[in-house]
C-alpha cells in the first residue's frame, strides 16, 4: 500500500541547528499532511515533531564523496523512532550518522481517523561534501562541538512530515509493526547532510588528535579528569588526595601539577599563574566523565591561539551532553574505601519549545571517601552548568564552575622504612607532623562567550571570563630537617610547610577569521587577528607549622602579593592551494608584566640582629615573547597526509622569583613536529609522529620546599602513535605509546643556597618516563531490543597505562607502573547499573616517587642527609557500583 | 587438507587477522620502547667508598707548652659520623651531602696501622667540604646532645687522653676526658666540626672510588696543653692560695704566708696538683685550662689528614 505524499528537502548550515523560517514547522511544532482515505478511515501520516541533525562523518571529509543512505523508519504510536533499518547503505560511517540522527528525532505519529498508529516511512539522507566556500580544511576525526568558533559540519532536517508511511493499526503497533517498507513509495523524505569543513582547524600537528565520547567513555574512570589518560601521551596520577590538583605527564614532560600543559575547558582557561604549589597549576577535578564531549589536544606550540603554559601542548575539554543522554539523570556510586559519590545532570531536549544545544547541561556532584590507606579522608563537591543560547549568526554561551575540596593527605613515606617494616606502604608516620597533612581547594570561574558566524565563511568570537581560586595546604616531605629563619635556635618542631594561594582573575578573548580570500580557483587563504589576555591578583605565604601545638607557625618563608598581566596577540593565515596543500603561517607575541610585594624579601638571618633594615623587596619586571606558529599538511592521498609544524611558545615564570626589571620573564620553548596520519575510516586511524622540543629553562620539584623550582636548558626528543580503531559497530579500541629522550642540557649552578643541585649536564630528566602507553577498549551490544519494554544493552571496558621506569634525582629509579581497569555494564531502559574495578592486578605501585635527603626519626640520633628514594602511594585495588536512573 | 589451507588464507586475510598482526606490532614497538626506557641516564651514581682511620705514631714525648714533655700512653679519639658536602662550606649549607657516613668509632690515633671502620653512601660528584662529630651528635629534635656509642665506651666522651710526665723526678699520670659537642654558640642540628672555607678539599667522587682514609695525629692537640698551672711549683705567699704543691709536697699556707702544714703526696704514691692537693694523677676536668686547650685543639685545631686512595 502506497500512501502518497511529498515531504520538502532541506538543507542548511547553521550554529545551533535551529529551524529555518522557511523551514519551521508551523504553530504548535506540527506541519500537516495530507490525509489518505482508506476502508479504516481517513489515515493521517507521521509529522515530524522534533529532530536532530545528522553529521557528514568527518572522517569521511576528506574523501569529498557525496553518499545517499536510506532508512526505513518505524514510528511508533507514541511519536519515538523505533527500529531503524538501513535500506541503502552509503558506507559504515554514513549509515551509522544518518541512523544516529535518526534514532533521536521524534515524531506525532500516524493516526487512523484520531486513533494513533505505527508506521514506517522511508527517509533518504543525502550527505553532500565540504561546500567548497568555506575555508580550511579538517583533519580530525573529530565532530566539534555545535556552535564552536569551528563551526557547525552539517544539518539539515526535513521540517514538515509527508512521507507516506504504511500504516499500522495502532493496536498492532506495540512492539512496532514489523512490515515492510515497499519500495514503490511516491516521493520520500529526503534529508540533505551537508558536510562542512571546519571553520577554523584547531589540530595542526602531527601528534594532535581529538578523542570522541566513545573512545572517552570505554574505559572506566575514577574521576572525571581520568578521562585525559585518553590522550596519547598523557597520564595522570593522584599523588596528593582529591583537594590537590593531579600529576600531568604529557610526552616527555613532567607537567607536575601543570606547568606544561595548557588545559582549557569549555573554553575558561585552567592554569593559575605563579601559584605557589607550581606554575601552572591545573586542578581538573570539577571534571565530571558524563559531561566531557570531547578532548581537543594539541601536541607541541603550532597553533597561535596556545598560549601560557603551552609547552608539551594544550588540551581542550568540551563539555556537553549528546542528545542520547539528554534529560535528567541521578547516579549514586558506592564503592571500595567506603567511597559514595552522588550525581546528577539535568540535560533538557527543550525549554520552552526551544530545542537546547548539547551544550547545554547542568551536573552536580557530591564525594565522599576514607581513601585507601592511613590518612586519605575526602570531600569534594563540583557543579558545572553551561547554556548555549541566541539564535541567528551570533550565539551565547554561558558556563560556570564551582568546586571544593578538603582531603587528609597521607604525604610521602621513606622507601627503606617502607623496606624494613617501619611504616607500611600506604600508611603515614606516627607523627603529628605528619597525621596533620592536609589540603583545601575552593575555585569558582565563570564565563560568556559570543560566537559569530558570517555568511561567506567569516567567523569570530568574544568572550569575557572571571575566576577565583584558593588552596592551602599542610604537607611535610622531609620530616624534621628544618630550622627557623626567623626565630633564634628554633628547629626540629617538624617540617609541615603551610602553602597559601588566593588568586583572583579576570581575562577576555577575541578573534575574527575573515571569509575566504580566493586570487585563484586553486588558491584561497583566510586571516585570523586575536587576542586574549587575564590579569592575576595573586596572594601566596608559605609558613611552617608545629601540629603539635595547634599549627602554631614558626617559621615564615614566603609573604607576598603578585600582580601579573599577559596581553596576548596573534594573527594566524590559512591557506588552501589545491586539494593538496594546506599551510598556517601564524605569529604569537605577549607581554608579561608583574609587580611583586615580596615582603620577607631582603631578609638576611645570617646577620641577626638586624637592625639595620626592614624586610621587604618590591620589585618589578615586564617582557615581551613573541614567535612564529607554523604547519603544514600535505593531503598526499585521500588516506593519509604529511604533516610538519614548527612553534615558538612561553611559559609565564613564578614570578615571585623574578629579579627586578628582569627583562625575559618566562620560559622559551621551541618545537618542531613531523609525521603521518593515515585514515581509513572506521576500522582504523593512526597517527604517527616524531617530535622535538627545546625549553630555555625548566623546573623541577624540590622536596625542601615543597615547590618547583628553576632547573636549566631541557630538551625532548620523541615519537607518539597513536591509533583509533571501530572494527564493528560495537567495539572501540584506542592505543597511545609515545617514547621520549628528555635530557638536561644545563644544569643549574651550584649556589650557597644549593651547593648540590641534584642534575648534571646530559642526565636523563628526573621524573619523566620515557615511554608512555595507554590502551582503552569499549563494547557496548543490546542484547534484546524488547525486554518487558525497555531495551537491553550491556557494555564491558578495559583500560590500561604503563609507565616505564622513570629516572629520579641521585642515581635512583623508579618502577615501572602497569595499571589496568576494567568495568561492566547493564542499561535497560532509563535505569542503567556499572560495576568497575581499578587497579584490577592489585598493583603496589608509588603514584609519585621522589629522591631526596630527609630525617623522618625524631629520636633518632644520627640525622641522614643524604638523598632516599620517598614514595607517595598510589590506589591499590578498589571498586565501584553505580546505578543511574534517568528520569 | 586444502580446506586447512584455504582456513588459513581466510584467516590471514582476514580483518581480524590484520588487526591481530597490527596488535603484534605495537606489542614489538612496546617492548622496543621498554628496552629503550630501561637505559636510564641519572647523571649521577650510587656509590659506596670504604672508609677507614689511621693514627699517628709518635716518636718520643710530646712536647708541652713550657717544654714540659708528655709521653702519651692513650690517645682515643670517637669519630662519626662523618658527612663530604658538594659545597665549599659545610653546616647548614649542607643540607643535602654527597657522602655520609652515619657510624662512629673509637679511634686509637697512636695506631698506625688502617683501619676500615665502614662505608661511606652517597652519590658521584664533586665534595668540597667535611663536617664531622666527635661521637657526640645533636639532633634538631634533642635538647641535648647524644652520646653515640663509640663515645659512650670512652664515658662519654670524645676524646681520652693518658699519658704520663715528671715533675721533680716523680711521674705524674695525666688523664683528660674531653667530650667536644654542641653549645649554644654553635649551629643547631650539624656537626660541630667543619671545614673552614679557606682549608683545601677537593675531590670528584667517581664509581669504583678505592677509599678514603682519615688519619689523625695527636700530637698538635697534646702540644696545646698547658699543664704548668698545674705542675709547676708553687710557694706560699702573703694572700695566695690556701694550699700549693712544691713538688710532691701539698703546704697549707696561713695567711701570712706561713706554711702551716706540709704533706708528702709521693709518700702514698700520689702527686700534688695544684689546687687539688694530693691526687692519684693530673685529671684534666672541664673546669681545667688544658681541657679547654683539648677541646679547642679537636674543634679548630690541627685537622686529620683526608686521604683518597687512588681510584682502581
Amino acid at each position: 500500500m502506497v500512501i502518497g505524499g511529498v515531504w520538502s528537502v532541506v538543507g542548511f548550515t547553521a550554529a545551533v541547528a535551529p529551524l529555518t523560517a522557511d523551514a519551521a514547522p508551523p504553530e504548535g511544532g506540527e506541519a500537516s499532511a495530507p490525509p489518505l482515505e482508506t476502508s479504516e478511515g481517513a489515515v493521517r501520516p507521521p509529522m515530524v515533531r522534533s529532530q536532530v541533525p545528522a553529521v557528514y562523518p568527518p572522517r569521511a571529509l576528506s574523501t569529498g564523496r557525496s553518499v545517499t543512505v536510506e532508512l526505513v523508519v518505524t514510528v511508533l504510536a507514541d511519536g519515538r523512532v523505533g527500529p531503524v533499518e538501513v535500506a541503502r547503505s552509503g558506507g559504515e560511517d554514513f549509515d551509522e550518522a544518518a541512523m544516529e540522527a535518526m534514532r533521536q528525532w521524534t515524531f506525532v505519529p500516524a493516526r487512523r481517523g484520531e486513533q494513533p498508529i505505527a508506521s514506517k516511512i522511508r527517509v533518504p539522507f543525502v550527505f553532500a561534501p565540504p561546500a567548497e566556500s568555506v575555508p580550511a580544511p579538517t583533519d580530525t576525526a573529530a565532530r566539534f562541538p555545535a556552535g564552536s568558533e569551528e563551526g557547525e559540519r552539517i544539518t539539515p532536517p526535513p521540517t514538515t512530515p509527508g512521507q507516506t508511511p504504511d500504516a499500522v493499526d495502532s493496536t498492532e503497533a506495540s512492539p512496532p509493526v514489523a512490515s515492510a517498507a515497499t519500495g514503490d513509495e511516491a516521493a520520500p523524505l529526503e534529508v540533505v547532510v551537508q558536510g562542512e569543513r571546519a571553520l577554523r582547524d584547531d589540530l595542526r600537528g602531527a601528534g594532535d588528535v581529538a578523542v570522541t565520547r566513545d573512545i572517552l567513555a570505554a574505559a572506566p574512570r575514577q574521576e572525571g579528569a581520568e578521562v585525559l589518560r585518553t590522550a596519547p601521551g598523557v597520564y595522570i596520577g593522584r599523588a596528593e588526595g582529591p583537594a590537590v590538583a593531579h600529576n600531568y605527564n604529557l610526552r616527555g614532560f613532567d607537567a607536575e601539577h601543570g606547568q606544561d600543559i595548557e588545559f582549557r575547558v569549555a573554553g575558561l582557561p585552567i592554569n593559575l599563574p605563579s601559584h605557589i604549589h607550581g606554575q601552572g597549576y591545573a586542578d581538573l577535578s570539577f571534571l565530571l566523565a558524563d559531561v566531557v564531549q570531547t578532548l581537543r589536544v594539541r601536541e607541541g606550540v603550532y597553533d597561535p591561539r596556545q598560549g601560557d603554559f603551552a609547552v608539551a601542548g594544550s588540551i581542550d575539554v568540551d563539555l556537553g551532553v549528546a542528545a542520547a543522554d539528554r534529560g535528567v539523570a541521578v547516579r549514586s556510586s558506592y564503592g571500595a574505601f567506603n567511597t559514595f559519590r552522588q550525581s546528577a545532570r539535568w540535560a533538557p531536549r527543550e525549554i520552552g519549545g526551544r530545542e537546547m544545544s548539547e551544550e547545554t547541561f547542568g551536573a552536580v556532584q557530591v564525594m565522599r571517601t576514607d581513601g585507601f590507606g592511613e590518612n586519605r579522608s575526602g570531600h569534594s563537591a563540583s557543579a558545572l552548568l553551561q547554556h548555549r543560547f541566541g539564535e541567528g549568526r551570533t550565539t551565547y554561551r554561558a558556563v560556570a564552575l564551582l568546586h571544593t575540596a578538603r582531603a587528609d593527605l597521607a604525604g610521602v613515606v621513606r622507601r627503606d622504612d617502607v623496606d624494613d617494616g617501619t611504616v607500611c606502604f600506604t600508611c603515614v608516620y606516627p607523627y603529628a607532623t605528619a597525621r596533620a597533612q592536609v589540603a583545601l581547594s575552593q575555585r569558582f570561574m565563570s564565563g560568556l562567550f559570543a560566537d559569530f558566524k558570517g555568511e561567506k565563511g567569516s567567523n569570530g568570537q568574544f568572550g569575557l571570563w572571571v575566576g577565583l581560586d584558593t588552596f592551602r595546604i599542610q604537607q611535610n616531605f622531609t620530616g624534621f630537617i628544618e630550622a627557623s629563619r626567623t626565630l633564634e635556635r628554633t628547629a626540629g618542631r617538624g617540617d609541615l610547610i603551610e602553602q597559601q594561594n588566593k588568586t583572583t582573575s579576570v581575562g577576555l578573548t577575541g578573534r575574527y577569521r575573515t571569509a575566504p580570500f580566493r586570487p585563484a580557483p586553486w588558491f584561497r587563504s583566510t586571516l585570523e587577528l586575536g587576542t586574549d589576555g587575564r590579569i592575576d591578583l595573586i596572594g601566596q605565604r608559605q609558613s611552617l607549622l608545629d601540629a603539635s601545638v595547634r599549627n602554631q607557625t614558626w617559621d615564615e618563608r614566603i609573604d607576598a602579593d603578585i600582580r601579573g598581566v599577559d596581553v596576548g596577540m596573534w594573527l594566524d593565515v590559512a591557506t588552501r592551494m589545491t586539494r593538496y596543500v594546506d599551510a598556517r603561517v601564524g605569529v604569537r607575541a605577549d607581554v608579561l608584566s608583574y609587580e611583586i610585594d615580596d615582603r620577607l624579601g631582603n631578609f638576611a638571618p645570617l646577620s641577626r640582629p638586624d637592625d639595620s633594615f626592614l624586610p621587604g623587596f618590591r620589585r618589578s619586571a615586564l617582557g615581551i615573547v613573541a614567535g612564529p606558529r607554523t604547519s603544514l599538511e600535505v593531503h598526499a592521498l585521500p588516506w593519509m597526509s604529511v604533516l610538519a609544524a614548527y612553534g615558538e611558545g612561553y611559559r609565564s615564570p613564578q614570578a615571585r622569583v623574578l629579579e627586578d626589571g628582569e627583562r625575559a620573564p618566562y620560559t622559551k620553548v621551541r618545537s618542531a613536529d613531523g609525521g603521518l596520519k593515515f585514515d581509513w575510516g572506521a576500522p582504523l586511524s593512526l597517527n604517527a609522529s616524531a617530535y622535538y622540543t627545546r625549553l630555555s629553562d625548566d623546573v623541577a620539584f624540590d622536596a625542601g620546599e615543597g615547590r618547583l623550582e628553576r632547573t636549566g636548558a631541557t630538551r625532548r626528543l620523541g615519537a607518539t602513535v597513536h591509533a583509533v580503531s571501530r572494527p564493528t559497530k560495537w567495539l572501540v579500541a584506542s592505543a597511545s605509546m609515545t617514547y621520549v629522550k628528555a635530557t638536561l642540557l644545563e644544569p643549574p649552578p651550584a649556589t650557597a643556597d644549593e651547593p648540590l643541585p641534584p642534575f648534571a649536564a646530559g642526565q636523563d630528566l628526573p621524573f619523566v618516563p620515557p615511554l608512555v602507553v595507554r590502551a582503552d577498549l569499549g563494547a557496548r551490544h543490546q542484547f534484546l531490543r524488547d525486554a518487558g519494554g525497555q531495551p537491553l544493552s550491556g557494555r564491558l571496558g578495559v583500560g590500561y597505562s604503563l609507565l616505564s621506569k622513570r629516572p629520579l634525582p641521585f642515581d635512583e629509579r623508579s618502577p615501572a607502573v602497569s595499571l589496568l581497569d576494567a568495568s561492566a555494564g547493564l542499561t535497560w531502559g532509563p535505569i542503567d547499573l556499572a560495576f568497575e574495578v581499578f587497579n584490577v592486578l592489585n598493583t603496589a605501585y608509588a603514584a609519585m616517587e621522589y629522591s631526596f635527603a630527609s630525617d623522618w626519626d625524631p629520636e633518632d640520633a644520627v640525622r641522614p642527609r643524604t638523598p632516599a628514594r620517598h614514595i607517595s602511594a598510589g590506589a591499590p585495588f578498589s571498586w565501584m557500583l553505580s546505578l543511574e536512573v534517568k528520569l | 587438507m586444502s580446506s586447512r589451507r584455504r582456513c588459513v588464507y581466510t584467516l590471514g586475510t582476514t580483518r581480524l587477522a590484520r588487526d591481530l598482526r597490527r596488535v603484534a606490532k605495537g606489542s614489538s614497538l612496546v617492548w622496543f620502547g621498554l628496552m629503550l626506557a630501561g637505559c636510564l641516564d641519572t647523571g649521577q651514581a650510587r656509590v659506596q667508598v670504604p672508609l677507614s682511620v689511621a693514627g699517628t705514631e709518635l716518636v718520643g714525648d710530646v712536647v708541652t707548652k713550657g717544654d714540659v714533655p708528655l709521653t702519651v700512653e692513650r690517645a682515643d679519639l670517637a669519630f662519626g659520623p662523618l658527612v663530604l658536602c658538594p659545597g665549599n662550606t659545610a653546616g647548614e649549607l649542607c643540607e643535602t651531602a654527597r657522602l655520609e657516613w652515619l657510624d662512629a668509632v673509637v679511634v686509637d690515633t697512636l695506631d698506625v696501622t688502617p683501619r676500615q671502620v665502614g662505608l661511606l653512601e652517597g652519590v658521584t660528584g664533586q665534595v668540597r667540604s667535611w663536617m664531622y662529630d666527635l661521637g657526640i651528635t645533636s639532633q634538631l629534635t634533642e635538647e641535648s646532645p647524644v652520646p653515640l656509642p663509640a663515645a659512650e665506651d670512652l664515658g662519654d666522651a670524645s676524646f681520652v687522653l693518658e699519658a704520663r710526665t715528671s715533675v721533680a723526678g716523680q711521674e705524674v699520670p695525666v688523664r683528660a676526658f674531653v667530650a667536644v659537642q654542641q653549645t649554644e654558640d654553635t649551629e643547631l642540628g650539624v656537626p660541630v666540626i667543619r671545614k673552614s672555607a679557606s682549608e683545601l678539599f677537593d675531590r670528584d667522587v667517581q664509581e669504583g672510588e678505592a677509599g678514603l682514609r682519615v688519619t689523625f695525629d695527636p700530637s698538635p692537640w697534646i702540644a696545646r696543653l698547658d699543664l704548668r698551672p698545674l705542675l709547676d711549683p708553687g710557694s706560699c705567699a702573703p694572700g695566695g692560695p690556701p694550699t700549693v704543691c712544691d713538688g710532691p709536697l701539698n703546704q697549707e699556707c696561713a695567711e701570712d704566708g706561713t706554711v702551716v702544714v706540709a704533706v708528702d703526696c709521693s709518700v702514698e704514691g700520689q702527686v700534688c696538683v695544684q689546687g687539688r692537693g694530693c691526687v692519684d694523677a693530673l685529671i684534666l676536668d672541664s673546669s681545667t685550662s688544658g681541657y679547654d686547650a683539648l677541646r679547642l685543639a679537636l674543634l679548630a685545631g690541627e685537622r686529620p689528614v683526608f686521604s683518597w686512595s687512588p681510584a682502581p
